[in-house]
């Protein structure tokens, strides 16, 4: 993302922005409940946000390497319970939602602490061992120095033998004000270029100058975050493949195989975790058998994938079009208007309802099923049925 | 004779109405948790369920063809009734939607408003001896019958080989209606998928991001298949969301009615102590995007995840070329 995309509030000081007076956005409902405004702020700005990315080639099989700054600064309680805790439990939400959304991609841990990276788990695509590492991570205490360079220098090597089709990534996040190491950092930031590996950053602490010329070098972004749900909203920004820079990763044609999840009288031991189990996943090459999918065949090297796992990845290519805002008198005036939503079928007006419309399918839906539409659905239901075939119109059944 | 039938279940259906919300009235008392259901059922009114519809129903003396097919089709639904009023009865806060799908469109043929006693919880008990539970019956009835006769008589008969039924719509459409009721109140949602055509490789992306959604509300997805062949897209929507998928068997006379209450009818919660029918293996395998075949090994677009049998030098969705490949 460059400079000018970001919002207001990423490129102001808090000194600099005006006065926030959150308290004055509370609203009662009838039964003197709190209504939660800040949600559906918090969606309207990820849909503009959206607005600006589609129909960009994007890299689909990435690899990452999360590193983790666990040194004496994480300790700092400017955020609850302490910056190392909730960068560790953000990280795991993040976990989840990034094998969530990109099930075939891969990802590494590393952290740091006491002047040294430490490798926590390599390259896999199992969110529960990448997690249980994560979760256990504080148990050494968070103490000493913070090396950035020692940390570039193990992503480095964990990237380097990626196959040239994956989209090389590394995430840090960063809580301590300086970096200690051993060498020029700036030459390792010049391999990173070379290697074409994208370098994010998001800061718990104040803004530091070496972040964010490693993130300008390597095409990556640099957030400094101000509290722990907006960590959280920038965490989520990483979950989406991010568009490819021109050049930086070759295409190519990946082998893959598809086991059949088989049912056994007798139980078959898993390679992957040497558990015996009677369902299992059988390699279509070697006929090896693993408890869970994707993962890497031990023996033949074959990747293993279901077909419904490449399925999660369609959405960010065939994204569905943005719908656009209709003005409420406009919407009135409008000769078409069915008076209600056309996917939830809830009666307009409604609490918090806003007029879409599909520019493609022409039908009318409110502000909850945009949402969804967009964020959870990714299918227009409008769209699906396909307008030719519409023979009658809509008759109501309110 | 099928009316007979009915009506005995109704009756049956009485009593265990009575002694279940008994029950589900103590539980509201101790525990708050006892959460009441919300069922979508999607019910394909394609001529591919009339021309099948002779094995779900018995059979009956020989009368004009005409005449037949429209019985066939009356007593498919009360059998559908049958099992909706044990739905609604086995507990009063139990809602229902109902909607219908062909090759054209989509309706929605019935939807539940709840009933005007439920404001008023000391009102239960007298509710199950007032009539406006089998107003609220009589209403599905009429309603249901009344709006599918209407929905079938303003499309075309002929199937229309090159769409397919709307699927991956309906599912959608379920989906967005449910999450709208699931924000408001607390319940626990599912799909009950009554699809009687085969599979359509088009509508692929759609069902899928369906099902992936279905996952992330924990909205189950229920599959009774009545088409003769398996369907590889609704048994993945079942394996991933937890529902159940069923295909009755048509040499049996067993009426469809039985099936639903049966294997459909428990909550999520009451099917562990059940022994549900399980798949015994599931198809995880990928279609070939040039030739439309399966493959069990294959190679994949790095840009488009594109899925093809054999080696190729461009990729013919996104264009990409592929000069060389780093893995054999």
């Amino acid at each position: 993302m460059d400079d000018d995309e970001k919002p207001e509030s990423l490129t102001l000081y808090s000194w600099e922005q005006d006065i926030v007076r959150s308290w004055e956005t509370l609203e009662e409902d009838e039964t003197g409940k709190i209504k939660d405004l800040s949600s559906f702020e918090r969606s309207r700005v990820k849909r503009k946000r959206k607005n600006t990315q589609q129909n960009v080639r994007r890299g689909l099989i990435r690899f990452l390497v999360l590193i983790l700054d666990l040194s004496r600064e994480a300790k700092e309680t400017d955020v609850k319970p302490s910056r190392g805790e909730v960068c560790l439990s953000c990280a795991q939400k993040f976990l989840y939602s990034y094998f969530n959304e990109n099930p075939i991609s891969q990802l590494a841990v590393v952290v740091l602490r006491d002047g040294v990276a430490e490798k926590l788990s390599s390259m896999g695509s199992n969110p529960r061992q990448h997690s249980e590492v994560v979760k256990n991570a504080n148990q050494k205490g968070f103490y000493g120095n913070c090396s950035l360079q020692n940390g570039l220098d193990v992503a480095l090597s964990l990237l380097h033998s990626i196959p040239s089709y994956g989209s090389r990534e590394v995430l840090i996040l960063y809580n301590s004000i300086s970096s200690c190491d051993p060498g020029d950092i700036r030459q390792t930031i010049e391999k990173l270029e070379k290697e074409r590996i994208r370098c994010n950053v998001i800061g718990m602490a104040a803004e530091l100058y070496i972040l964010k010329y490693l993130a300008a070098r390597t095409h990556g972004s640099y957030f400094v975050c101000m509290n722990e749900s907006h960590l959280l909203e920038l965490l989520e920004d990483f979950v989406v493949p991010s568009a490819l820079i021109e050049n930086n990763t070759k295409t190519a044609l990946v082998r893959m195989g598809f086991p059949t999840l088989k049912a056994y009288k007798e139980p078959k031991v898993c390679l992957n975790d040497k558990v015996l189990r009677n369902q299992v996943f059988v390699c279509p090459r070697c006929e090896c058998c693993y408890g869970e999918i994707p993962i890497e065949c031990v023996l033949c090297g074959l990747i293993l994938v279901s077909s419904s796992q490449l399925a999660r990845s369609y959405h960010h290519l065939f994204p569905v079009a943005n719908f656009h805002e209709l003005e409420e008198d406009k919407y009135k005036q409008s000769h078409f208007q069915p008076n209600y939503c056309f996917a939830c079928k809830g009666t307009f007006p409604f609490e918090g309802s806003e007029y879409f419309v599909c520019p493609n399918c022409q039908n009318i839906f409110c502000g909850i099923c945009d949402i969804f539409i967009h964020d959870g659905l990714n299918n227009c239901p409008g769209c699906e049925i396909r307008p030719e075939n519409r023979i009658a119109s809509q008759t109501d059944f309110s | 004779m099928s009316s007979l039938c009915f009506w005995n279940w109704e009756m049956k259906m009485d009593l265990v109405g009575i002694s279940v919300s008994k029950e589900s009235q103590q539980n509201t008392v101790t525990q708050d948790s006892d959460k009441s259901n919300l069922l979508c059922v999607l019910l394909d009114l394609s001529p591919n369920l009339f021309d099948r519809l002779d094995k779900f129903v018995p059979s009956q003396s020989a009368k004009s063809v005409d005449l037949i097919e429209a019985d066939a089709l009356e007593t498919f639904l009360l059998q559908l009734i049958t099992f909706l009023h044990v739905f609604l009865l086995s507990n009063f806060a139990n809602r229902l939607v109902i909607i219908v799908y062909n090759e054209y469109n989509i309706h929605v043929v019935y939807e539940d408003k709840g009933l005007n006693t439920l404001s008023d919880p000391s009102n239960s008990a007298s509710f199950l001896l007032t009539e406006e539970r089998q107003e609220r019956l009589t209403r599905l009835d009429s309603e249901f019958l009344k709006n599918v006769a209407s929905f079938i008589e303003s499309y075309p008969y002929n199937s229309c080989e090159e769409n397919g039924t709307l699927l991956s719509a309906s599912l959608s459409f379920a989906l967005c209606y449910l999450h709208r009721r699931i924000l408001s109140e607390r319940y626990e949602a599912r799909i009950l998928c009554l699809h009687a055509s085969s599979d359509v490789p088009k509508q692929y992306i759609g069902v899928m991001n369906s099902i992936f959604c279905a996952q992330r509300w924990s909205i189950l997805i229920d599959v009774c298949n009545l088409h003769e062949e398996e369907s590889s897209l609704l048994q993945q929507a079942a394996h991933l969301t937890g529902g159940i998928y069923f295909k009755p068997k048509q040499s049996e006379a067993i009426p469809l009615s039985n099936y639903l209450c049966s294997l459909y009818f428990p909550s999520r919660d009451a099917r562990k102590y059940l022994k549900i029918p399980v798949l015994n293996s599931v198809d995880c395998s990928a279609l070939c995007f040039e030739s439309g075949e399966k493959i069990h090994m294959g190679y994949i677009c790095s840009v488009c995840l594109a899925t093809f049998g054999r080696k190729r030098l461009s990729c013919n969705i996104c264009g990409a070329e592929f000069a060389e490949n780093d893995k054999s």
